[in-house]
């Protein structure tokens, strides 16, 4: 590129040389062009103020509109500044939105687009880049704005019915009018606090002798409670259909959450899927709860579990059973029924829960898994769809 | 599909066709200077209109219906026909009439000296302003860029350009060009001046003449319309870059850019006029400019204020002012330009040499930086490597002085100690007000007196020893008044040690102790004497 330096150095030795007071004008006007390029950059993109908006939360098939938002505050033009956001790819293609603009002094510009919601997951939006320069080609400077920005894309919710299950709740468990789920009178023991417990139930002295946060177990004298566990250990999933039959796993379990808060009972929901937003890397739990705003606690959960490969299901059941008061309806979300998996079940059933298994990927015999957890004294049900496997894959 | 925005810039064009005509204006400049009876009225328009005309031939190839006409023969054929036009202007201005017959008898008297020195230059700004325009075809985009093509990211991207031009070489080879230019300019500019007695004397004598004014405008309007076409350029390289990125908002930039260009430029140049020219001080007579005009703009607006005033006043029956009694004012005494030499604003000569030359040295010092930093050489390391240098040489210097003037003060205290005897110190509160000080500051010096006193009977303090640990050597000395010093020890203690608030009558208490602790150690004084 053209080097105005040199062009200085050299009018100001012919400047000096052939004694032309004149040409010092030249050089001023160069060099000044030079210096102002320089420090109207830097100082002009450090003067801009950058804000996304949008609505962070959104149901399948929903049009997200985002806004970008550039204010210069400072009194100095922006020739030009260009906008670069990375978006991600799943809702919009291609995955950048990129824009330019000029900004006059004390002036905003807006980079508007549409994210097409059509896969359920947590995106991040960004990091953003911005980059501006010169007039002249003297200076470039850029910045990046990481603003943490997410959108929320809740799961698919489809009728029973399209799960092959009855419309009747399939875990012959009713609400009733005398519903009693735990007796706060007859304290069991206590467990480790868990966002979303009443503070009415935290165990203060034990807390405080623990230097943990506790909270009481009381005795269920009837349980109505329904709590999905959900597997998403990728090792368990047929290969060819890994990523379809786990996201059909995740609407499985968010049509059963949405139809039991819509029978008004209580639902909970256990995975051992990646949570992004996990401190500590533990499965998801979260208890059993009734109404609008425990069902979307649930759908935003299952908007943001990821598979992986994890503990498998017979292991990670029995721990996370541990909690869960006796008579509770376990409804297991999981790719076949093996063995392992009967068996785990059946100690489930011994240890006084009801518990029902939904198979939620093909299985040739599908019978024979049947048969045995009838045996074993529980229920199994097929739900898996191959038209959404299909759309899913 | 062409790039229609870009080849229609009326803007950009006549910068090409500013530059060029400048850079012939140059030349004709440097002729009048050794032949003065040139003509230059109507010639540097000629040379615009040439350059105009030239810029706006080669953005007329560029498009795909003229492709055929894009030969050498077209060119030529184009130049012939200026030629004719210049003649034409030529006779017109010399007030001839075209005459056939003469040119057909003599060929040779259709080119006189006039037309052949105006064609000349003219094929110099043509050819500046063809090359210019040229560079700046090469920078537009390209049909193949301008298509719109779906994104898809399973899409075989086949129809993306294979080799995206390379607009940055362009641009520098038509900066090269307009830099080296620029030189040859300067280089005429300074043969203009070169007065023709003094060649004898040798080039070292060149006479400080002044520029000639169309060589000042001709330089001017080089350098500036470059700056302005380098910036054209840099959007050129912006816009390739941006559609190749499909950015949105290309329009509203390019549109915006000219005034902004503009804008940068003119100021500059407007800031520059400010500053110093050698031994002129520009900016002084700037000033006096700026100053003479406001006062007369003052001026007028007095004399505007007192007539409308009058006529008020008139209206109402007052005596106007000429009515009026008054003694008679004359005019406002309106200032008068400084004769030259005479009444200016006095700079003196070596405060401008030095500022000018200040401002040299700033300017070649960040040019050079820059220079060689973009050729690899880390300057800000040599500097920081420098700077490191010359602390290290720095704190190595104060550590050794400090060293040498800590042995010095010891010495000269060994010996002052050695031959004088022990003087205590002054209290300091000696010339203390108490009644000024706070109820803490008070306890605090109620004790440390107390302290003073024992010292002064030989009960020193140990410099290690708390108050608590004194008390008890305090209370063995004078075990009449044991209470009195646990009392004073427990009250400083409590002032100097603790937030705790301390009251006035506490103060007062702890006075009383002091004073009854005072005349114990004044008894024992009286008995020892």
């Amino acid at each position: 590129m053209f080097e105005l330096p040199f062009l200085i150095l050299l009018l100001v030795l012919v400047a000096v040389l052939l004694r032309l007071d004149f040409i010092f004008y030249i050089v001023y006007v160069c060099f000044g062009i030079l210096v102002l390029s320089r420090w109207w950059t830097t100082r002009g993109l450090m003067g801009l103020e950058v804000k996304r908006r949008f609505v962070d939360h959104a149901f399948l098939d929903e049009k997200v509109a985002v806004e970008i938002e550039v204010r210069n505050r400072s009194r100095l033009p922006m020739p030009w500044v260009q906008v670069n956001e990375i978006v991600p790819i799943l809702l919009h293609q291609p995955s950048f939105v990129r824009q330019v603009m000029a900004l006059g002094g004390r002036s905003r510009g807006v980079v508007r687009y549409v994210l097409d919601c059509r896969r359920r997951g947590y995106y991040p939006l960004g990091p953003l880049f911005l980059s501006a320069g010169d007039l002249f080609g003297f200076a470039d400077a850029e910045r990046k704005d990481v603003l943490h920005d997410y959108l929320t894309v809740y799961p698919q919710i489809v009728p029973l019915s399209r799960l092959g299950l009855p419309s009747k709740s399939p875990f012959g468990v009713i609400r009733t009018p005398q519903q009693i789920y735990e007796d706060p009178a007859r304290t069991v023991g206590v467990r480790d606090y868990r966002p979303g417990d009443s503070l009415r139930r935290m165990h203060w002295k034990a807390s405080a002798r623990q230097e943990r946060l506790l909270v009481r177990k009381y005795e269920p004298a009837i349980s109505l409670a329904t709590v999905l566990f959900l597997n998403l250990n990728l090792a368990e999933y047929d290969d060819a259909m890994r990523a379809a039959a786990s996201e059909w796993a995740i609407v499985v379990a968010a049509s059963l959450a949405s139809h039991l808060v819509a029978e008004r009972q209580t639902v909970g929901l256990h995975t051992n899927g990646r949570d992004p937003l996990a401190v500590d890397g533990r499965p998801l739990a979260l208890p059993p709860r009734a109404g609008r705003a425990h069902l979307m606690k649930l759908l935003e959960a299952l908007a943001r579990v990821e598979a992986q490969e994890t503990t498998p299901l017979a292991q990670w059941l029995r721990l996370a059973t541990q909690d869960l008061p006796w008579g509770v309806t376990l409804a297991v979300i999981t790719p076949n029924g093996d063995e392992a998996t009967c068996a785990a079940l059946h100690a489930l059933v011994r240890a006084g829960f009801v518990v029902v298994l939904l198979i939620c990927e093909p299985q040739r015999q599908f019978a024979q898994v049947r048969s045995r957890a009838h045996r074993l004294g529980f229920r199994a049900f097929p739900v898996w769809d191959e038209k959404a496997l299909r759309r899913h894959a | 599909m062409i790039d229609i925005l870009w080849h229609r810039s009326f803007f950009r064009r006549t910068l090409i066709a500013l530059l060029g005509a400048s850079f012939a204006m140059g030349m004709l400049a440097l002729a009048r200077a050794f032949a003065p009876t040139w003509p230059s009225g109507y010639v540097p328009l000629v040379l615009f209109a040439v350059a105009w005309e030239a810029a706006y031939t080669t953005d007329q190839l560029a498009r795909p219906d003229w492709r055929f006409r894009r030969t050498l023969g077209f060119r030529l054929a184009e130049l012939l026909v200026l030629f004719l036009l210049i003649r034409l202007i030529t006779l017109g201005v010399q007030g001839r009439a075209p005459s056939l017959w003469l040119w057909l008898r003599r060929p040779g008297t259709f080119f006189d000296a006039e037309f052949i020195g105006v064609s000349l230059l003219a094929v110099v700004a043509w050819v500046i302003a063809v090359s210019s325009a040229g560079d700046f075809v090469e920078l537009a985009l390209r049909p193949d860029e301008l298509v719109e093509r779906p994104f898809s990211s399973r899409e075989v991207r086949w129809d993306v350009p294979a080799r995206p031009p390379q607009r940055t070489e362009v641009l520098a080879r038509f900066s090269e060009r307009w830099l080296w230019g620029g030189f040859v300019l300067v280089l005429l500019a300074a043969l203009s001046r070169v007065n023709l007695g003094s060649l004898g004397r040798g080039l070292i004598g060149l006479a400080r003449a002044g520029l000639p004014t169309d060589m000042v405008l001709a330089l001017v309007t080089y350098f500036l319309g470059g700056l302005l076409l380098l910036s054209q350029g840099r959007l050129a390289v912006l816009r390739g870059r941006w559609q190749m990125q499909r950015a949105q908002g290309i329009a509203e930039v390019v549109a915006r850019w000219p005034r902004y260009a503009l804008a940068v430029v003119v100021g500059v140049a407007l800031g520059a006029l400010l500053l110093p020219l050698g031994s002129t001080w520009q900016l002084g007579r700037w000033l006096e400019i700026i100053l003479f005009t406001l006062m007369q703009v003052f001026v007028a607006l007095i004399g505007l204020l007192s007539a409308l005033l009058g006529w008020l006043m008139g209206l109402l029956g007052w005596p106007s002012a000429q009515e009026a009694p008054t003694e008679e004012i004359g005019p406002f005494p309106l200032p008068t330009p400084a004769p030259e030499g005479g009444r200016r604003l006095s700079v003196p000569d070596w405060l401008s040499g030095s500022l000018f030359w200040l401002i040299v040295f700033v300017i070649v010092a960040y040019a050079l930086m820059n220079y060689l930093g973009g050729r690899g050489l880390d300057l800000k390391r040599i500097v920081s490597t420098l700077r490191e240098g010359w602390a290290f040489i720095w704190l190595w210097l104060r550590r050794r002085t400090r060293e040498a003037l800590a042995q010095a003060r010891a010495t000269w205290a060994r010996l002052v100690q050695a031959e004088a005897p022990y003087i205590a110190p002054p209290a300091p509160w000696r010339f203390l007000r108490l009644r000024a000080l706070s109820p803490r500051e008070r306890v605090r010096f109620y004790y440390l007196a107390a302290l003073r006193r024992a010292a002064e009977h030989g009960v020193r303090r140990p410099p290690a020893a708390t108050p608590l640990e004194h008390a008890p050597l305090l209370d063995a000395s004078w075990p009449e008044a044991q209470e009195g010093w646990e009392y004073l020890t427990a009250e400083f203690v409590k002032a100097r040690y603790t937030p705790e608030p301390i009251e006035p009558e506490e103060a007062k208490g702890v006075q009383r102790v002091w004073e009854q602790v005072k005349a114990i150690l004044r008894g024992r004084k009286g008995l020892k004497t």
